[in-house]
């Protein structure tokens, strides 16, 4: 019930206590947003530990800018834009990383809690799933994130040409080049 | 068709128009409705959770993490937070970032070398030390003296606008050293406007003293309730005679106040002769008429002169008996005047109690009659009788001394007049070592002795 009722508050009462230096309020917003954000940079970057980084980056930044935001509008897209720059600028950083393979992925074998095991079934599942991360981590970045912001927030174009300070056509190129990749990665798994 | 189109086809982002170029295309093609169902396969497989979720553990350790680095506690916030205290909170946050923090330790430790130099150099100017000791002493003795001259009766400045006349001049001059020593209130004792014998007996120097005025000298100042008379000559009936009053200060010396107490016995002693004689002179008119013609020798008075040293106390004497020899030569003329009305007989008196010539005839008669006398008796009769007729005449010593040697030469007679002789030795010495001499007197004395023994 509390945990409800905390999730009740408005996103711009909580900035505001935050402001007045309410640490429990913040307190509330991580744990509001940070699975969602934690995914969507995990697809990015495909590392736990990288996620990890770039998530407690990400909020941090936000707090320090949150001064900067403005009531009128949706705190998660605010939140949701600084999570993607931050992933992307991380990702270009560490460009020197070696590129995913499947047969990688597949050994590094990272299931998790509560990673329910269906031994055949399971094996298609890891297998169809690990060849879409790989696809999908092996894309360039500005096309990940233009692909993971439609398909996996599901933003709009327009969202998405704001989120990432592009062009619409910027945005509709740089998507269809991303699935014209997939689609060629993932043909014969499909 | 182009992946571009059948992309934004799959988002809805076409318009309308084409979209059914599109839908018509793809009814007529198969190869792009099967890329079209594996686009969307993916869209969906990349919409769907590719990773696991790391578990409660990390989602309770993340936030705690993340306020951790920020710095926030979970504890209700303080409601006198702004959103300017939050600017200035991150202000100091961004000074701690990595690539920033080498060039703020070097600003920190800039300002604070700077704060500490410019405390040094405060610190140095609110410090005395540097002051030096006869600064501080010379800053000390006119702040002192400023009160002092206040509190004084008379300013300097009062002193100087006053005539010259009154005031000679005055003396300003600078404190001594040592003056921190002195207690303020001991300059401060004074009375009447002015610096007094008080403040002179204190034995404070009289360089201490800030302002000295010096008195004028005046002949006839007006007299002080507080001077007691300590000679005071003042002739009987009538009062045309002269009437002499001497007022002096108490630090006139010894040798003068028995000069004065000498002449105040012979005074004494001429009144009674005066009674006798006022009878048959009638000088009255004659004195009269010298009181008219001298009037400022009727009144001598001294008394209000205060002389700071005995160099003017030996001024202000001279001056008082300066005015008694002009009162006694005037006094002689008067006599001469006298004895032209009255026959001269009260005149002569009255020189005999101011001249040694008077004196000196009247010894001469008594010792004509003790050279007639023929016994002891009628010898020591003569010379008792000057004596008591004449006390404290200038011949006292000279009249003791022939009684003296009348006992010596007549102390074999018997025994009663060799210890008279012994007795008036021993108590008139003081007269008889003046008019024997010492060592006369002791051999005197010494041979009455041997014959006492004897």
């Amino acid at each position: 019930m509390a945990d409800q009722s905390k999730e009740l508050i408005p996103d711009n009462k909580l900035v505001k206590r935050v402001l007045k230096g309410d640490g429990r309020a913040f307190e509330m917003l991580i744990k509001k947003y940070q699975k969602r954000l934690y995914f969507t940079i995990r697809k990015m970057l495909g590392s736990h530990d990288d996620t990890d980084d770039v998530l407690q980056e990400t909020f941090i930044k936000a707090y320090n800018r949150l001064d900067s935001y403005k009531e009128t509008y949706p705190f998660y897209p605010w939140l949701h834009r600084i999570a993607i720059n931050t992933a992307i600028n991380f990702s270009r950083k560490n460009s020197t990383r070696k590129e995913s393979s499947l047969d990688g992925m597949l050994e590094e074998g990272n299931p998790g809690p509560g990673y329910h095991r269906n031994p055949h079934h399971e094996l298609e599942r890891i297998e169809l799933t690990e060849h879409v991360k790989i696809a999908i981590e092996n894309l360039p970045i500005d096309q990940k994130a233009v692909f993971l912001l439609r398909t996996s927030d599901g933003l709009s174009y327009e969202e998405i040409s704001e989120q990432l300070n592009i062009s619409m056509g910027t945005v509709m190129s740089r998507l269809s080049r991303a699935r014209d990749k997939l689609r060629k990665q993932l043909r014969g798994y499909l | 068709m182009s992946i571009n189109k059948l992309s934004a086809y799959i988002d809805r982002e076409l318009p309308d128009n084409e979209i059914i170029v599109v839908e018509e295309h793809l009814r007529s093609c198969p190869a792009c409705r099967k890329a079209l169902k594996l686009i969307e396969a993916i869209d969906e497989k990349a919409a769907s959770p590719l990773y696991d979720d790391p578990g409660e553990a990390y989602w309770d350790r993340v936030p705690e993490a993340i306020l951790d680095k920020i710095g926030l506690t979970t504890k209700p916030a303080p409601k006198t937070s702004s959103p300017m205290l939050w600017k200035m909170r991150n202000f100091v946050l961004t000074l701690w970032q990595p690539k920033r923090l080498a060039f703020r330790l070097v600003g920190a430790a800039a300002i604070l070398v700077l704060l500490f130099i410019v405390s040094t150099d405060v610190y140095k100017q609110f410090s005395t030390p540097d002051v030096p000791v006869p600064v501080l002493r010379e800053m000390k003795q006119f702040v002192i003296s400023e009160k002092a001259a206040k509190s004084l009766p008379r300013a300097p400045e009062q002193i100087m606008e006053e005539p010259a006349a009154t005031v000679p001049d005055v003396e300003i001059e600078a404190l001594p050293e040592d003056f921190d020593e002195i207690k303020e209130e001991d300059l401060l004792s004074s009375d009447n406007g002015t610096l007094t014998d008080d403040l002179r007996s204190m034995e404070v120097p009289d360089d201490l003293l800030v302002v000295r005025a010096p008195q004028p000298k005046k002949l006839k100042p007006s007299p002080t309730k507080e001077a007691p008379p300590i000679v005071r000559f003042k002739r009987p009936e009538p009062k045309a005679a002269m009437d002499i009053t001497v007022e002096g200060a108490e630090p006139m010396s010894d040798l003068h106040t028995d000069k004065a107490e000498a002449i105040v016995r012979e005074e004494d002693a001429s009144r009674q002769h005066e009674k006798e004689l006022a009878e048959t002179a009638d000088i009255q008119g004659t004195l009269a008429v010298e009181e008219a013609t001298h009037p400022e020798t009727q009144k001598i008075d001294t008394s209000p002169v205060q002389p700071k040293d005995k160099q003017s106390q030996e001024q202000s004497l001279q001056s008082i008996f300066g005015a008694l020899k002009k009162r006694d030569k005037r006094s002689e003329s008067m006599n001469k005047s006298s004895r032209k009305l009255a026959g001269g007989g009260t005149l002569q008196q009255m020189q005999s109690q101011f001249s040694a010539s008077a004196q000196s005839d009247a010894f001469d008669a008594a010792s004509r009659d003790a050279a007639k006398a023929k016994t002891f008796s009628q010898k020591e009769t003569v010379w008792l009788d000057f004596l008591k007729q004449h006390p404290g005449s200038p011949n006292t010593a000279r009249a003791k001394s022939e009684l003296a040697m009348i006992y010596y030469e007549h102390a074999g007679q018997s025994v009663e007049i060799l210890h008279k002789g012994i007795a008036y030795f021993k108590k008139e010495r003081n007269d008889l070592v003046i008019g024997l001499g010492e060592e006369r007197y002791e051999e005197l004395l010494l041979d009455l002795l041997k014959r006492n023994e004897k």
